[in-house]
């Protein structure tokens, strides 16, 4: 029994599973993972900053030593967008990486609604968009929700550059997709 | 194909007449197919999809004194659409997220509340459920993750559950579980998932796979020819709503949904069986016949709705009907033959400009190109993608000959078709959503409609319209009574069956999709109904908003209403 599962079987009433040994393709984001292309030709290979120009970018996180892609669940699918630096609001700030020219954000793609993945964009306003229901979300101000049934913003992941590629460094800013009912 | 079947307790249940301590009516194939008329034994009440209660001590002369007599909360948001279900005393509802909740059925006493453990990752494009099953002394539901899950009647303790699809790629379920013959019956949704659409049957008492029969042929099988290269794997086809069945002929009837992507030109050819009525045998599965309402689907009209089985006449005959308010807008009669499907015949029941003639003979319709949308081809069409009619039942009464519609005119839509690369588990509609859009008539004052069609005249006798939109699941009654809500002003309303006066309403908490239903205890009649407004109502009701029609907001949250006449009068 590692620490992590004493502490949580004699001080809760939770035993702590560890998913992530177990279903690393579904583990959540962790630090150090590496962001990947989702889809397409390049599905697998690395994002770099100049791959994110005016349309937002899937992504996955990859576990560096394995090489495991965490595609498993759409609670892992990103979207990565950049953004004019002087747009963004104090809290976007907070989770922006500095990428001249502008700012990369990094939301997740689940939307806060019912689920579905967020896929829909609207370049003149900056705002992902979700095709389940409609919901909206700006870009620039934390993905805040500006039309639609979702009540919550999309969660932002903290991320840095490093060595030219993006690098996971905490978690996501708030609970992924919708609330439980 | 996966099934993973976990026997939890064993087969305990069927007889069941003692679990738990309770007694129990056991349900019987008999019963299913002629319930006493105090019970609703399942979606529609009866196999053929009628919606009708033989109950009338709540009728036109009294229904002024129609009364609430109890609620309950489910503390859920988004849609709710499940007839309760009434077997001798006691109530089962389900709910969005899919919980299901035992009641007793006239005092509203909870006996046990079951709730799903759902997948945190799980996306519910719908999130809804439309109502249990039953069979023996277990309780059925289709699970947004793909499962078919039966419970203990008495204690609602899980017997066993089966997985019937990987909810992974795409396949969710919502619809109430057709029980027939010993089994349970059910289909996949996820049109918009680049799924493969089937039915599926499994053992009523073990949960044991029986068949499972696409709606997409594979490559040579026949129908096969109607689809071009690999589009068949994704080709969607979902069946969403539940089917109706002839015990004489063993058949089962189904309504099915789009083909995938949404524009017929990503799939070029007719797409059998998209949109149409298919008839499987309830013991093999096997396709007896079918006849599809309209080809290469480019408007996402899903005909899911399962067809009345209607006994009608025409030039003399009687004919052993199917009947089907499309929500391509035509209401379609059709006849049941040995082997075969045959058209009788068809009218739009709303305004229509897509169809421009149907065959006579086989009921093929023909378009008008232009209003038919493509890749890079934008089209508006009316009626919208939400049709004449999306899913909401109609009613039959068999005394007054006439089918109660609830329908939706006025409304059209514009779309895009785009390229989209089929990703699995994805959504795959291949839909322009920044240009997609309903159309309004800028003179447009009513949309919602309760339309009423003498099925043996083929005439529209009365009709009543609403300025809202119309989501609302009819019951007929013995009563000369239907009854439906459906509207964003929250009302639950009972009009004259024979004439469409509006008698009685009653404002409940949030708008009504529900589907109602009439039952009786110690010779009470109680009408009930869930109240919760969400999904497809309220998405429409948002695009409604953003075109200036409506500002209202429509509360969210289920509440079950029962309503019994004032006795104090
Ligand atoms: S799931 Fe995104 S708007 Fe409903």
């Amino acid at each position: 029994m590692n620490r992590r599962q004493l502490v949580a079987a004699t001080g809760s009433l939770v035993l702590i599973r560890p998913v992530t040994a177990a279903k690393p393709r579904r583990a959540k984001p962790q630090p150090g993972d590496v962001l990947v292309h989702a889809f397409g030709d390049r599905a697998g290979v690395d994002i770099a900053p100049d791959d994110i120009d005016t349309e937002p970018v899937s992504a996955f996180p990859k576990e560096p030593g394995s090489g495991v892609v965490r595609d498993g669940s759409l609670h892992n699918q990103l979207a990565m967008v950049r953004i004019d630096s002087d747009r963004l609001s104090p809290k976007a700030r907070r989770y922006a990486v500095d990428a001249p020219p502008g700012s990369i954000l990094v939301f997740s793609a689940a939307c806060t609604h019912t689920g579905c993945e967020v896929n829909g964009w609207r370049p003149e306003s900056r705002h992902l968009v979700c095709p389940c229901h409609g919901s909206e979300f700006d870009v620039a101000d934390a993905a805040r929700v500006v039309n639609g049934p979702a009540s919550k913003p999309l969660a932002m992941l903290r991320v840095e550059l490093a060595a030219g590629v993006f690098k996971v460094t905490g978690g996501f800013s708030r609970r992924v997709g919708p609330e439980p009912p | 194909m996966r099934f993973l079947r976990i026997c939890l307790l064993g087969a305990l249940a069927f007889s069941g007449l003692h679990a738990g301590g309770a007694e129990y009516a056991a349900v019987t194939d008999e019963r299913l197919a002629n319930p006493e008329p105090g019970n609703w034994l399942m979606y529609r009440r009866t196999f053929d999809s009628h919606g009708y209660s033989p109950l009338d001590e709540i009728n036109v002369d009294n229904v002024e004194r129609l009364k609430p007599l109890w609620t309950f909360s489910t503390g859920l948001r988004e849609g709710h659409q499940a007839p309760p279900v009434v077997n001798d005393g006691r109530m089962f509802i389900t709910t969005p997220h899919n919980h299901v909740i035992a009641l007793d059925a006239a005092t509203g006493e909870q006996l046990w509340r079951y709730q799903r453990d759902l997948p945190e990752d799980l996306w519910q494009m719908h999130p809804t459920n439309r109502g249990v099953g039953l069979h023996g002394a277990l309780v059925f539901m289709a699970t947004a993750d793909c499962y078919v899950v039966a419970l203990d009647a008495v204690t609602g303790e899980v017997v066993w559950e089966t997985e019937v699809e990987d909810y992974g790629a795409g396949y969710y379920m919502t619809l109430a579980p057709l029980v027939a013959a010993g089994k349970v019956m059910v289909g996949v949704s996820g049109g918009e998932f680049g799924i493969r659409g089937f039915v599926a049957a499994l053992d009523a008492t073990t949960g044991e796979p029986a068949w499972k029969t696409y709606t997409v042929p594979a490559p040579g099988e026949p129908g096969s020819e109607s689809w071009p290269g690999d589009s068949w794997k994704t080709g969607g086809v979902p069946v969403w709503i539940t089917g109706s069945y002839d015990p004489a002929t063993r058949l089962s009837y189904w309504g099915t949904g789009n083909g995938g992507p949404w524009t017929g030109d990503a799939r070029a050819g007719d797409n059998l069986y998209a949109t149409s009525v298919i008839a499987l045998d309830v013991d093999s599965g096997e396709l007896a016949s079918y006849h599809q309402y309209h080809w290469n689907d480019s408007w996402d009209w899903d005909e899911v709705s399962a067809p009345l089985l209607i006994q009608f006449q025409r030039a003399g005959r009687r004919i052993a009907g199917l009947v089907h308010p499309g929500r391509n807008g035509y209401l379609w009669f059709l006849e049941r033959k040995e082997g075969s499907i045959g058209f009788v015949d068809a009218k739009p029941y709303v305004r229509q400009d897509v169809i421009t003639a149907v065959d006579p003979a086989t009921g093929r319709v023909s378009y008008d190109d232009a209003r038919k949308p493509g890749i890079g081809k934008a089209a508006t069409f009316c009626p919208s993608h939400w049709g004449g009619k999306d899913w909401p039942p109609a009613a039959f009464s068999p005394r007054t000959r006439l089918l109660y519609v609830p329908a939706n005119d006025n409304v059209c839509a514009h779309l895009e078709g785009v390229e989209e690369e089929y990703r699995e588990g994805r959504t795959f509609m291949g839909a322009n959503m920044e240009t997609f859009t309903l159309i309004l008539d800028p003179d447009t004052a009513t949309i919602g409609e309760l339309q009423a069609w003498h099925v043996d005249t083929f005439e529209k006798v009365w009709s009543v319209a609403f300025k809202s939109h119309n989501w609302g699941p009819v019951l007929a009654t013995a009563g000369d009574l239907v009854f439906m809500g459906g509207t964003n002003d929250r009302y639950f309303r009972a009009f004259d069956a024979t004439n469409g006066d509006l008698l009685w309403q009653q404002r409940t908490n949030s708008g009504i999709t529900g589907v109602p239903s009439s039952y009786a205890v110690n010779g009470r009649q109680y009408v009930a109904v869930l109240s919760g407004w969400g999904v497809d109502a309220e998405r429409q009701q948002q695009s409604l908003r953003d075109l200036g029609y409506t500002d209202l907001a429509v509360p969210q949250g289920g509440v079950l209403w029962v309503f019994g006449l004032d006795e104090k009068r």
